[in-house]
Formats: C-alpha cells, structure tokens, sequence
C-alpha cells in the first residue's frame, strides 16, 4: 500500500459521499 | 452455432414460456389468497404463531421482519456448520467448519446468493446440508419473492398503508409455491439417476489403475517444502476411488427452483449425482428460469393488466436469447491456439466440436452454454461446466450477465423486482425526453421514488469494483490468483461480480475460501442483497401510498413494443457501462492475446 493508493481511496470515499448527499438532498447544493 | 443449438434454444423457449403463464396465474392466486383450501390449510399455522392473518404490515415493519426472519436463518447455518462434528447425519465425521468460511457461506445462503468457498462433500454433514443450507435454499428464496409481491402491491393498491402482511407471504409461498414444485422436480432428477440417500460414502475398485504424484507429508502433519519452497512430490498409484453420496436430489431440485445454485458436490451441476442425463440437465435448466420468468405473468395479473406482464416477459427473453446466442457462438468457435496442434474442432456426429475444455463430454457447447447464460442471466450460479475455461469472450458473457444487474430474469423475485426498478427509470428517463411528469402504472413517479432507485441501481457496481480494486491492490487479494494477467483479473472480477448480484456461481482459479475473500465476499453479498431489498421496500410503501392516475391520451403505454425497447435500452447502458472500463482490463484484453 503507498501513499498514492491511500491518496486515492481517501479522494474515492470523499467523492462517494459527496455524491450520495447530493442524491438524497439535492436542495441543499443548489 | 449448430442445428442442435438451434433447436435447443427453440424447445427451451417453448417449454419455458408454456410453463411459466399458467405457473404465474397460480402464483397470483396464492399471494392473493384466493385459494379456500390454502386458507383452510394456513389458518392454524397462523394461529399457532400468533400471527394475525389480515394484519397489514407497513413497508419498514414488513422489511424489519423479513430481516429479523433472515437473522434468524443466518445465525442458524452458521451454527449448524460449527457444531457439526457433534451433531447426528455426519456418516462421515466431517470437521466443524471454520469461522470465516462458516460466516461466509451462512451470509450466502441466507442471501440467496449460494457462493461456496468449500466442496460440499469434503465440508458439510447431511444435517448442515439439508437442515442449514436446504432450509435456507427454500427460505430465501421465499423472501426474494415476497419482497416482489409487495413491490407489486405498490404499484396494484392505491392510497394504501399497507403491503401486505410479511408472515403470511412467506407462508404461502414456500406452502404452495416452493413445496409442491420441489418435490416434483426433486422425484423427476430420482428418476434420472440422481443420489438420493443417507448411506455413507462408498470405497469402489476403479477399472484401472491410476498412478499420481501427492505432496509429501513430515511428521508434524504439513506437507514437506524444499529449499525454494515448493512443496515434495512423491509418486503413487491407486484403484480405489471414494463415491461421495447424500440426499443430493431433494437439494438440486430447490436449488434449481429457488435460484440458489449452491451446489450438493463441489463440482455443482457437473457431477453425475448431482446431474445424470441430458434430460436431468434439460430439467435442471429449465427449472432455474421457471420461476422467475413465472413471476412476470405474476406481475400482469396483480396490477391488473396482463399485457404489462408480457412486456417484461419480452424484454427479459430478448435480451436472455441475444446473450446466449452470442455465449454459444463463441465457444463453438473453438480456441484458435489449439488449432495450429491438429486439434479437429469442428462439430461432427460423434463429437461436440468448438471449445470443450472445461465441459462435460456428455452435454457438448449447446447445453453447457445455455446452462451458464441461464444460470448467470437467473442469479442461479449452479455449473454444468467449468465458466474459467472459457474463450475469452464467451466466459465475458456470464460475466455480463451477471454485471446487468441479474435483471434478466434475475434471481426468484429479486430479478423482478430490478427489472422494475429499470422500468421505473425508464419512464423517468422517457418522462425527461417528452417534457412530462413520468408515470408507471398508474403511479406518478417522483424524486423520492428517484432516489430510491438510483440507491437501488448503484450500490451493486460500488461493491463489485471497490471490491476488485482492493482485492487486486492488497497482497491478500493477489495471494491466491492463480492465473495472473487479464485472466486472473477476470476471476476477481467475477467473484466480485457474483458476490454483489448475489449470484454465486465461480470463475474457479481463484483460491476464494481464505480469510480475506470469505470476509470480503461475505461483505458484499450481505450489502447486495439488503441494501437494494430496503430501497425497494421504501419504494412499495411510497407506491401502495400514492392515488392511481387516470389513463389519458398524454399517459405512455408501458405494455407495447416502444416501452420494450426503451427498457432493454436503459438495462444495457446503465448495467454496461459501469463495467465497460473492468471488462476491458479483463477478457477484452484476454481475446485480443489469444486471436493476436
């Protein structure tokens, strides 16, 4: 495991979590 | 693809769909409880559980218990296979099973996915197989149904609180649906030779001797290793061979049925007690796709509107026939490295011809690639052959048809209810294009019922993928591939694949039962299963909730040709294009080597 692969999930997880709160609250990001 | 496989595709089609209409009017009537017999029958039973027969569930009280209900199942099997020693019907005396291995096959049979990371006949009892396993394979299949009927609801009843009440559905689809047609398959699979018995396993004279080479043992047990570490071989020969027996037919039967597919012997459907004849093999088939394609006419019937059944119906065969179409072409091409050799792959009287390795001489390409299609399009995951030896591009097809999301078809009501989830977006993705609020049945679909289908939609690929990604990035993962390269990425992918549809069948050359990838695995087919189930349960309650709409002349008709389309459309671009990227690192690359 490198640093990019920690980089890398930690960016994936960031994303996955932005997008499934935009997914259920859409409100609050417009 | 040859006369034969022609007309196999064609008596399948036939057969198929003159079961499945009168199978999916039954099924309507039991869930409806229109049968006075079957009500006679059940009213004890629910006194004797305290259960109140016409109490109606809510969609969170009925997902909470058909949870509770799988807990409970859960916790058994894998009770069942850690005390097994102790326990009778072990003729054998086979070894408690390990934790992580038991945790990993309780979590698949209760979630109707039958992944196995051990044989079933060096592993499991009688007792675990049929008290754990058996039980559960009848089990979970019901859920899976009964979370459909209460999807149908949603969509049949109108400004309703309720979904049904989950206790009964249960009851009556194991009663009267799982029972009866288990038993009659279980005595048709006797009939063609299948084992059914308690008698121990049985030591034969071989008619030759067979000479072999084993791994050494020292005396603390291990095997003996070099100075590189390989393990010491030694020669030796034998003309003894152990048959393994057990109540294998009453297990298939329901494995079939209940799209379970988790195999009596470890070599599934491949094995001659556990598939004997061609017929056994026509019957086994065809019992994989029974039900679910049933559960479509089920469909039509309860929503009112027989033609909404056949629409699906059509959509799910299209698309089963273009992919298992393609999986026989490719296999009876053969393998173009075998060809320069004098291998004669052609297809002749006496021989199958195309790509036999892996397959079983007795049912040649036809039968073994409609097999793996049915059982990978079904979320069966029982084998007749051997998916890993596959050309490339002909073992991508199961591995496709799993990735769509085992919509096609699909598990025994967990295919359904995804296909109506696609169709749910479908009409949202129509809706879009004309400018109109999009409606399904009567039923406005809006951004609640949105939400809850994307969740329902997206949680299977992250699993499958993130899971790959980290198989193939941490040393545990890489560990126990033993093919590297695009091959061996194929077998994560697909273990992957079939553990998040809920699938279970394998690639094979993948050393799956270790403690990583039963954790793993075990991982994904729990979140596979629920955390699709609890959206659609939130979309029934939301459904059963709202007002049916009139029909107007503005209303898209979801029963004819156009709406079809639409929906094999919207399957293949989401289900597809999540994958695209993974299957090109896997068996695009594999046959762009192999016909370099």
């Amino acid at each position: 495991m490198t640093w990019m692969y920690a980089l890398g999930s930690v960016v994936a997880v960031g994303l996955l979590i932005y997008l499934v709160a935009a997914l259920l609250a859409p409100e609050k990001f417009s | 693809m040859t006369a034969h496989a022609w007309m196999l595709l064609a008596v399948y089609g036939i057969v198929l769909t003159m079961l499945s209409v009168p199978l999916g009017r039954f099924i309507a009537g039991v869930m409806e409880g229109r049968f006075g017999f079957a009500r006679r029958v059940e009213a004890p039973l629910y006194r004797l559980c305290g259960v109140g027969a016409d109490a109606e569930m809510g969609w969170l009280q009925y997902t909470l218990a058909i949870m509770v209900f799988n807990g409970i199942g859960f916790l058994a099997v894998y009770a069942l296979q850690r005390l097994q020693l102790w326990l009778p019907l072990n003729p054998q005396g086979l070894a408690n099973v390990s934790p992580d291995s038991s945790l990993n096959t309780a979590i698949s049979f209760m979630t109707n996915t039958n992944w196995q990371g051990y044989g079933g006949e060096t592993t499991m009892s009688y007792l675990t197989q049929m008290l754990g396993l058996g039980v559960q394979n009848f089990l979970s299949a019901a859920t899976g149904i009964v979370v459909v009927i209460a999807l149908i609801r949603g969509f049949a009843r109108h400004s309703a609180a309720g979904v049904g009440n989950a206790w009964v559905d249960l009851t009556r689809v194991t009663l009267w649906v799982l029972l009866p047609l288990a038993f009659v398959v279980a005595l048709l699979l006797v009939q063609q030779g299948v084992v059914q018995t308690f008698e121990p396993y049985k030591e034969v004279q071989t008619l030759e001797t067979v000479k072999y080479q084993e791994p050494k043992i020292g005396p603390d047990g291990q095997p003996l290793k070099d100075a590189k570490g390989d393990p010491v071989m030694k020669d030796t020969s034998t003309d003894r061979q152990t048959l393994a027996m057990g109540p294998a037919a009453s297990q298939i039967a329901i494995k079939q049925l209940g799209t379970n597919g988790g195999g009596f012997f470890n070599v599934n459907s491949a094995h001659p007690y556990e598939n004997a004849t061609p017929w056994s093999n026509f019957v086994e088939v065809l019992s994989i796709v029974l039900i679910p394609a049933a559960l479509c006419f089920t469909f039509g019937h309860m929503v009112g509107d027989r033609r909404q059944g056949w629409a699906v119906f059509a959509a799910m065969g299209l698309m089963f026939l273009v992919l298992t179409v393609g999986a026989m072409s490719f296999e009876q091409q053969g393998n173009p490295q075998l060809a320069p050799l004098g291998v004669d792959q052609a297809e002749r009287a006496a021989q199958a011809g195309g790509n036999m390795e892996g397959k079983e001489a007795r049912y040649g390409i036809a039968d073994s690639a409609l097999w793996a299609s049915a059982t990978t399009l079904a979320s069966n995951g029982s084998v007749n052959s051997m998916h890993d030896s596959y050309t490339p591009l002909g073992g991508m097809i199961p591995l496709l048809s799993i990735q769509l999301g085992e919509v096609i078809f699909g598990g025994v009501g967990s295919g359904l209810y995804g296909m109506l989830v696609f169709a749910i977006i479908a009409v949202f993705i129509a809706g879009l294009m004309i400018g109109r609020t999009p409606e399904y049945l009567g039923k406005k679909i809006e951004a609640y019922e949105m939400k809850m289908s994307s969740l329902a939609i997206l949680i299977v690929p992250l699993l499958v993928l993130g899971g790959t990604a980290i198989a193939v990035m941490v040393d545990a993962g890489r560990a126990t591939i033993a093919n590297p390269g695009a091959h061996g990425f194929s077998e994560v992918l697909y273990a992957f694949s079939s553990a998040g549809n809920n699938n279970g069948s394998a690639f094979a050359g993948l050393g799956a039962n270790t403690p990583f990838y039963n954790t793993m695995l075990g991982i994904a087919m729990w979140l596979g299963r629920f955390a699709v189930l609890i959206p659609v349960m939130a979309m029934a309650g939301s459904l059963a909730a709202k007002k049916r709409l009139a029909v107007t002349s503005g209303t898209m008709p979801t029963h004819g040709p156009l709406f079809v389309l639409l929906l094999i459309g919207t399957v293949l671009l989401v289900g597809l294009l999540n994958y695209v990227p993974a299957l090109a690192l896997g068996p695009v690359v594999e046959h762009l080597v192999l016909w370099k």
